[in-house]
């Protein structure tokens, strides 16, 4: 191409042709720059724009109310002007401590399992003659345990979460209330189960990594020395592993902090303290759902909401920070005390029974796992396949009789609008802080901390934010939920791909400048390529959370019926598949409820398996390139 | 050793599985003698709202004078359940307890609820028309002014208002149209229209007046968008600008009297309801208030 321009009539090629290219490639390179400094303007823009309008909404609430007032009150209601939020605050706490109590415990020592004793396949033995049986006893013999609990672990990660409010509804309030007709089941406790099982698969799949991660010759090392294998794990490898293990749980509590919409399926929504475990409560979330409809901008309560949403940021930050307080590198005395000091076999005998009552503990703990997912997979199949039917999943869509098409339509734009926009900005924003700010500017440093914070704030926030900002511009639209969308996954973009550009070696850009290459043609020949991997997977990543999300996009795009027609153009308001699912339970009517739930819910459980599969290919070639 | 561990968490998966899913079959209403949980609304909604303005105790204090003017709490047992939809499916699954709903939703449910008397009174549209069911409430468009309103709106309008319009509303409502007229069918071009606010009107627009709407004007394409999650939505939106109009199921909010005009389309009940087999037949205003404030459950004779 260039080699014809510089060669035709109007261009001739000039006497130093060198010349002239270092001159255009200058250019590039500066306009590249600029493009890049202005993805990366946008981003940051957007980033501290939305935190400082938290900041700035919340103001004439706690000026009003007054910061203690609002903080310590415990009356909340906005006909009265009373806007105390302490019960829902000890509410969020109390419940996200009982997820991450059970949840964590649970994940963690899956994750040990996992790596540890989960044998690699069944050793079923069948001595008949059926060769039918032979065959099936044959298949499953052949199945990769390992690798199959790790993909559905992986798969139940990815499901959205209102998927496990509907299992909270139908089998965990079931299962509370225990045949007792006098009880609800709605509460604290329901509400931790529901979260529990929301961050297992999540708080699993990253302490899994975590223990991949310590250096075989650790575990090695710990059974030279005369370690038991229990001894090996608990006493070695686990305490290596540490940070990793934190930095999970500590993700699993985000998650559980943020979450929504499937709360309020099983909190029983009262404003009261958590004072049992079958007590009502509403969290900190699941308030701004339920009072955002009163909230218009000017009253009280929208500021209240704000403030509400900005003490929710202030939790986030400080999870954020004890993440960073865990040290990077365990710094204790690694290794089996027992053998440190001057010990008889004796009490290095008994000392060491606790790893093998652990290693017990994640076994039975592994199973409980197995149990749970399996009903939550089941359930879903069982209630949803019979369901699938072909007028339902791609028939004509009305009030009477809704389809899934218009939400498949709206599902598809919003992701599409959704990329199109958060790709190049978030890609933008990170070629610019790994590329071309210094290392270790301080600016980077403060742009992460924001992002990180971006990253951690509950989706519902978003909706509140896209509702007064994207909702103005473009009314509620496809187009107003999707540029919401953008706010939500950008932190997620920008971070993965930060992290794609950095573990491309500096040799290799080394190489690239050595044979004379220019900066912007080493980006996008050389390191973007390089990590194209890292990015796919983070752009898949954010597809997942498009699909899962419900809060941000109920009061942007809508929660409603509609045609295929009006579907069609993105300026009209359409429910995704994930809101349509929500609205199965929150206005059934006669063509919608729990049959169409089910049905809706498979077909999310394929779409994340699907989503699963392509990261799964990605990361296959990367190690076959290895 | 290995497999039979495995074998075991397996076939504990499978049974746990079955319980958890058998655990679904519901309890039996008859058998109940005491309601002793109620569901309330969120703040947002406009039953809420008429409600506990409506429900009086035997001193004349109404439930929202409680709450808003003497700081009383909703009592231990109540619960609050988001959407219209989510009051009939926790009532359905709880016969313990009671809710309240739009009269209109009440038909396409009684399934799984059933509407008690309350004041000795039938919920019927005759009642709430003569006067004699006291939980009645009107349903209202909301906009800034009629005269800004697209052509396609007040074309809505007119046909709810029109004697075709009316019979339709009549069937669970009341009409307000005081002389109506025989439609006449819209002649511009716009297509789309935005209604957001309160789910007890949705069914009323959803069912019977959208459909009609879109069939009285052969050859004409109408997106309606239908959305929202309470009353309060509706005046919000309308202030905003986010939709043409706002539907709420109560009077215009006080704040919102000077920036928005109401346009009432019909009079609806709000039904106290029960699980379909609960023996319940009747409730007191004073019962309604003592359970939602006090916590005093209803005994059921």
């Amino acid at each position: 191409m260039v080699q014809t321009a510089a060669n035709s009539p109007e261009n001739p090629a000039p006497a130093h042709g060198k010349r002239g290219d270092i001159n255009v490639t200058r250019f590039k390179d500066g306009m590249a720059k600029y493009l890049f400094f202005v993805c990366a303007s946008l981003s940051i823009l957007a980033v501290f724009g939305i935190i400082g309008y938290i900041l700035y909404a919340s103001i004439p609430a706690f000026r009003e109310v007054g910061v203690f007032q609002f903080l310590f009150g415990t009356r909340w209601n906005h006909n009265s002007d009373e806007y105390g939020i302490l019960p829902m605050l000890v509410s969020s706490i109390v419940v996200t401590l009982g997820a991450i109590l059970i949840g964590g415990t649970i994940g963690i020592f899956t994750a040990i399992f996992l790596v540890f004793w989960c044998p690699d396949k069944f050793h079923l033995r069948y001595n008949g003659q059926n060769k039918f049986l032979q065959k099936v006893v044959n298949g499953f013999n052949k199945i990769n345990l390992r690798t199959f609990f790790d993909q559905v672990i992986k798969l139940l990660a990815g499901i959205p979460s209102v998927v496990f409010g509907y299992f909270g509804v139908a089998v965990i309030l079931n299962l509370i209330r225990g045949g007792d007709v006098y009880y609800i089941g709605k509460g604290a406790l329901a509400s931790s189960l529901v979260l529990a099982i929301m961050i297992i698969p999540t708080v699993t799949s990253l302490a899994k990594n975590a223990l991949e991660a310590v250096p075989e010759h650790y575990f090695e090392g710990a059974l030279a020395m005369g370690n038991t294998k229990a001894q090996a794990v608990f006493r070695v490898v686990f305490p290596a592993a540490r940070s990793g293990i934190i930095s999970a749980l500590i993700l699993g509590i985000g998650r559980a902090v943020g979450e929504t919409m499937a709360v309020a399926m099983v909190s029983g929504g009262s404003v009261s303290f958590p004072t049992s475990l079958f007590q009502p409560i509403r969290t900190l979330t699941t308030n701004i759902a339920m009072e955002f409809a009163d909230a218009s901008q000017g009253n009280t309560l929208f500021s209240a909401l704000f403030a509400t949403g900005f003490v929710l940021l202030v939790l986030v930050l400080i999870i954020n920070f004890s993440i960073n307080l865990v040290p990077k590198e365990f710094k204790g005395k690694r290794g089996n005390k027992v053998l440190n000091g001057e010990k008889t076999a004796v009490v290095y005998k008994k000392k060491g029974l606790i790893p093998e009552i652990l290693k017990y503990v994640a076994i039975v703990l592994a199973f409980v796992v197995v149990v749970v997912l399996a009903a939550l997979i089941l359930f879903i199949l069982i209630n949803g396949i019979p369901n699938l039917k072909w007028d339902f999943l791609f028939g004509e869509s009305t009030y009477q009789h809704p389809s899934l098409v218009p939400a498949f339509i709206s599902t598809a734009y919003t992701i599409l609008i959704t990329l199109a926009i958060s790709l190049p900005l978030g890609i933008g924003a990170a070629i610019f802080m790994v590329e071309y700010a210094k290392p270790g500017s301080k600016l980077v440093k403060v742009i992460r901390t924001f992002v990180d914070t971006l990253s951690g704030v509950p989706s519902i926030v978003f909706g509140l934010f896209g509702n007064l900002l994207f909702v103005e511009l473009f009314g509620y639209s496809v187009w107003a939920g999707s540029f919401t969308m953008v706010l939500v996954v950008l932190p997620t973009i920008i971070r993965s791909t930060e992290e794609a550009l950095i573990a491309v070696p500096v040799s290799l850009r080394e190489a690239s400048y050595g044979l004379g290459a220019s900066k912007v043609r080493t980006i996008f020949k050389i390191v973007l390529p390089s990590a194209f991997p890292g990015i796919a997977t983070a752009a898949i990543l954010a597809i997942g959370r498009i699909v899962g999300e419900s809060a941000a996009l109920i009061y942007t795009s809508g929660m409603l019926i509609t045609t295929i027609g009006a579907a069609a153009n993105p300026g009209n308001m359409a429910s995704t598949l994930t809101v349509f699912l929500y609205m199965c339970w929150a206005e059934p009517s006669s063509g919608l409820g729990y049959d169409q739930a089910y049905a809706t819910a498979v077909i999310l459980l394929i779409i994340t398996a699907l989503l699963n599969f392509c990261v799964y290919l990605i990361q296959r070639r990367v190690k076959k390139k290895r | 050793m290995k497999k039979k561990i495995l074998a075991i968490g397996l076939a504990a998966a499978m049974s746990v599985t079955a319980v958890g899913l058998m655990a679904g079959c519901g309890t039996d209403g008859a058998s109940i003698t005491q309601i002793t949980v109620a569901f309330s609304r969120p703040a947002s909604s406009g039953t809420y709202g008429a409600f506990n303005e409506l429900v009086v105790n035997s001193d004349g204090k109404s439930i929202d004078e409680a709450r808003n003017d003497d700081g009383l709490d909703f009592a231990e047992n109540v619960q609050y359940s988001n959407e219209t939809g989510t009051v009939i499916a926790d009532v359905a699954a709880n016969p313990q307890s009671l809710g309240y709903i739009s009269l209109g939703a009440v038909a396409a449910n009684t399934d799984k609820i059933k509407a008690v008397q309350v004041n000795g009174v039938d919920a019927t549209v005759a009642n709430i028309e003569s006067g004699d069911y006291k939980l009645s409430r009107p349903f209202n468009l909301v906009y800034k002014s009629y005269d800004d309103l697209s052509d396609l709106a007040k074309n809505f309008i007119s046909f709810i208002e029109s004697t075709e319009g009316q019979a339709l509303v009549n069937e669970d409502y009341i009409g307000q149209a005081e002389n109506p007229v025989a439609y006449v069918p819209y002649e511009g071009d716009e297509t789309t229209l935005t209604l957001t606010g309160s789910t007890s009107v949705q069914p009323l627009m959803r069912d019977f007046i959208i459909p009609a709407f879109q069939e009285a004007n052969p050859g004409k394409n109408f997106t309606i968008n239908l959305s929202g999650s309470g009353s309060g939505q509706g005046e919000t939106d309308a202030v905003a600008g986010n939709n043409d109009m706002g539907m709420i199921s109560r009077e215009l909010g006080e704040s919102y009297t000077s920036q928005l005009e109401a346009h009432t389309i019909a009079l609806d009940g709000i039904a106290v309801i029960v699980q379909k087999d609960v023996r319940l037949t009747n409730v007191t205003f004073d019962q309604l208030y003592n359970l939602y404030m006090n916590g005093t459950p209803i005994q059921i004779a």
